[in-house]
């Protein structure tokens, strides 16, 4: 076992080389790509682009979002009861604001063992909204390394990530829905008073 | 028992060192979380530092080896990108403080790999993501560690389930790449899996496999594509017996693949999803005979109106789940450590009997959305199971057991309720499993539940909730029946918005559990809108617990917790 553990040490040695070798390589042909890139509107410091297959099989790229809309980045899965509270709260957001720029991408956490159900439990909570399907937890590593379910991220018109939310209590909507005006900017805000205006007369 | 004397000291060390972790402006708890998010010319970089505290006390299970000692855990998550680099690093540490030894009659391979102070970098991400200027092209390419899942996880699943306490990368390169019609992904390397067990304090020695797998995909049409994927597994330690002075590192070779059709609109009613692999396992002796195994996935969804049912069926023969051998890498607390994992077409907290390697059978499931206020779903399903079930053959006299064919049956049901603008909701739902074997067809496992989920929500964010769980439980184990019934309940309530008081209660009548009634008290305060601190008091039960057919046993548990997390 002690020659065994030293051609593994010797294994790793040569993995590691390889690895480096393969790093400056993939590093540099990235590098020479990188002028082909997508003009996506962000400074360098915008939220980090990503490509996941929705419920109808199409590739959605965040990117086709940043820079134009503002955007709800909602993790999610079948096995969390406080998603499913909260996802009815969200459709709501994304029926009442989406004319004026706003979406909802909703981002499923499933495993690939219990992916067949996302679709039936979208449509079970009324889901309108783009449904993206994470099973590898690629993008859960990039937004919500701690797997915080739910989890939002408000992403501004500028691409950047204005603010995030863990957790979801009866109630937290109104917060919600406050930051989605507050990042739409004026038209929404006029859009929410004159929604608000016949309950405040009820 | 020789440290019943360990009392005020170790008690002032233990709140020492969470007061440490406090003053570092970390904090304290099986969990604690700190977050800094922030732009540094044109990088932006996203901190999450995740500690943990615990007070271990006497939790009842007989053995002195995991009772009295304080556990720390700290992890450090650093994510950032500028334009299409991105990197990810996560830290890992942990400190032990009265941890028991020798001295306390724990043998040596109890505490080995145990109660060991750490810090590693456990991941490491490099990667960069781009597109042409089409839209068409585009490609991923990370070094490093990366999750990475093929198909619907029968060839290649390596991935994060915090239930389990797993989260296993593939420390090595994986390129994405899409031109048009046509995907693939290349990933090759060797699995690293988080190796600190915090239920035991046991580390994880990393297993050293080698593993590399591809994944193709073309779309035909906008309705449906055709692809494949392949994986090769080399293990560094053989599974079953080693002669003594043999080297078989690497001896042992797996081959797993299959195609896959997937058309999730072949038309506007209709989705379909198919999936098969072969398996080719060669051991690493000589003279050791390949096996070979098969596994068929499908999964018709059917949208109709206001309803979707979904029909699961699978057929496994001989189906392995690949994971390391655990022979030296402590079973019980790593067992959920694999690198695939099979569809299971169950209830997603159901236990299993065992490993499902031989079986077939089909679900259906059907989800009714029938107003904004009123949701139902109803599932039913049935299996036989191969791998075969003990049966006494000839009852009344000596016990004789025989394996036999099971035969699965397991419906079940829910209604949800929402009210208050879907503010307020109760979630109730029921079902019964049973597992028939032998020709008298005897029950051999039999599984009811009803589970409630209730919350009632008041002005300002102030909130009752109540979760409960009941089972009812028979088994037949070595021919011998066993009943038994356990549950939890968990009441709650939110005086404000940003304050829980729950009172937590689980019992069991399962007398291999050290006790019937385990309390339970929880505060936890919501700091912001990503931030909290929950404080746990009190006894949780322990034993079997699955995810989607992955199974592990937890030890009971009992003193304090303390968490934390913080992001801003």
């Amino acid at each position: 076992m002690i020659a065994s553990r030293a051609v593994l040490v010797a294994l790793r040695a040569r993995l590691a080389q390889v690895a480096l070798l393969a790093a400056l390589a993939a590093l540099a042909a990235a590098a020479g790509c990188g002028g082909s890139q997508a003009g996506v509107a962000t400074g360098g410091a915008s939220a980090p682009d990503f490509a996941l297959r929705d419920l109808d099989g199409q590739t959605v790229h965040l990117s086709d979002y940043l820079g134009k809309k503002v955007v709800l980045l909602n993790f999610w899965a079948t096995w969390c009861t406080p998603c499913q509270g909260e996802i009815p709260h969200l459709e709501a957001l994304h029926r009442k604001f989406g004319a004026d720029g706003f979406v909802v991408l909703g981002i499923a956490m499933d495993g690939p063992e219990t992916i067949a159900t996302v679709l039936p439990t979208a449509r079970r909570l009324g889901v309108s909204y783009p449904v993206l399907l994470d099973e590898e937890t690629r993008v859960v590593g990039l937004y919500n390394p701690k797997l915080d379910a739910p989890f939002n991220v408000f992403i501004g018109r500028d691409g950047n990530i204005a603010s995030t939310r863990q957790g979801y209590t009866a109630g937290d909507e109104s917060q919600i829905e406050a930051e989605v005006v507050r990042l739409l900017g004026a038209a929404a805000k006029a859009a929410a008073a004159k929604a608000a205006a016949p309950r405040a007369s009820e | 028992m020789k440290r019943t004397g360990f009392r005020k000291g170790t008690a002032r060390a233990v709140a020492a060192g969470v007061l440490a972790f406090v003053g570092a402006g970390v904090g304290v708890g099986t969990e604690i979380g700190v977050a800094f998010g922030g732009e540094l010319g044109g990088t932006r970089v996203d901190l999450t530092a995740t500690t943990g505290a615990a007070w271990h006390a006497d939790n009842g299970n007989g053995s002195p080896c995991d009772d009295r000692y304080g556990d720390g855990v700290l992890r450090l998550n650093a994510v950032g990108n500028r334009g299409p680099w991105r990197f990810g690093v996560r830290l890992d540490g942990a400190a032990f403080v009265a941890a028991p030894g020798a001295g306390d009659g724990c043998s040596e391979s109890v505490l080995e790999n145990r109660y060991q102070p750490r810090g590693v970098p456990e991941k490491l991400q490099l990667g960069w993501a781009g597109r042409d200027v089409t839209g068409r092209r585009d490609a991923e390419v990370t070094l490093g560690d990366a999750y990475v899942s093929f198909g619907r996880g029968l060839t290649l699943s390596l991935r994060k389930v915090d239930e389990l306490g797993v989260d296993t990368t593939l420390r090595g390169a994986k390129v994405i790449l899409r031109n048009g019609a046509l995907s693939a992904t290349v990933a090759a390397g060797t699995p690293n899996p988080g190796n600190l067990d915090e239920a035991s304090g046991r580390r994880l020695v990393d297993p050293y496999d080698l593993v590399a797998g591809v994944e193709s995909r073309v779309a035909l049409g906008r309705r449906a594509g055709i692809g494949a994927h392949v994986a090769a597994i080399a293990f560094h330690e053989p599974h079953g017996f080693v002669p003594p002075g043999q080297d078989l590192s690497y001896g042992e070779r797996w081959l797993i693949g299959g195609p896959v059709f997937d058309a999730p609109r072949l038309s506007k009613q209709v989705g379909v999803y198919l999936e098969g692999v072969a398996q080719r396992r060669a051991p690493a002796r000589e003279g050791s005979e390949v096996e070979t195994g098969f596994g068929l996935y499908g999964a018709v969804t059917i949208l109709a109106g206001r309803a979707t049912v979904l029909v699961e069926g699978k057929a496994y023969g001989d189906l392995e789940i690949a994971q390391p051998d655990l022979t030296d890498l402590h079973e019980l607390e790593f067992s959920a450590l694999q690198y695939a994992a099979a569809p299971t077409a169950e209830r997603l907290l159901q236990e299993i009997a065992h490993p499902q390697r031989e079986i077939f059978g089909a679900r259906v499931r059907v989800d009714v959305a029938a107003s904004t206020r009123l949701a139902a779903h109803a599932s039913a399903a049935v299996f036989r199971d191969q791998v075969g079930y003990d049966v006494d053959v000839d009852p009344g006299l000596a016990v004789m057991l025989e394996s036999a064919t099971g035969t699965i049956v397991d419906p079940y049901a829910g209604v949800e309720l929402r009210w208050d603008s879907a503010r307020s909701r109760a979630l109730l739902s029921g079902g019964y499993r049973a597992v028939v074997a032998g020709e008298q067809t005897d029950l051999v496992y039999g599984d009811g539940h009803v589970e409630l989920d209730f919350v009632q929500a008041f002005a300002e964010g102030r909130a009752v909730e109540v979760g409960a769980t009941h089972l009812e439980r028979q088994k037949i184990d070595a021919g011998v029946a066993k009943d038994w019934r356990e549950g939890s309940v968990q009441l709650g309530t939110r005086p404000t918005r940003r304050l829980l008081v729950a009172a937590g209660w689980d019992y069991t009548t399962d007398t291999s559990q050290p006790r019937t009634h385990f309390l339970s008290g929880t505060l936890e305060w919501q700091l912001s809108a990503s931030s909290s601190v929950r404080l746990f008091g009190g006894a949780m039960r322990g034993g079997l617990k699955c995810v989607s057919g992955v199974c592990r046993t937890f030890p009971p548990f009992e003193g304090v917790k303390l968490a934390m997390t913080l992001r801003w």
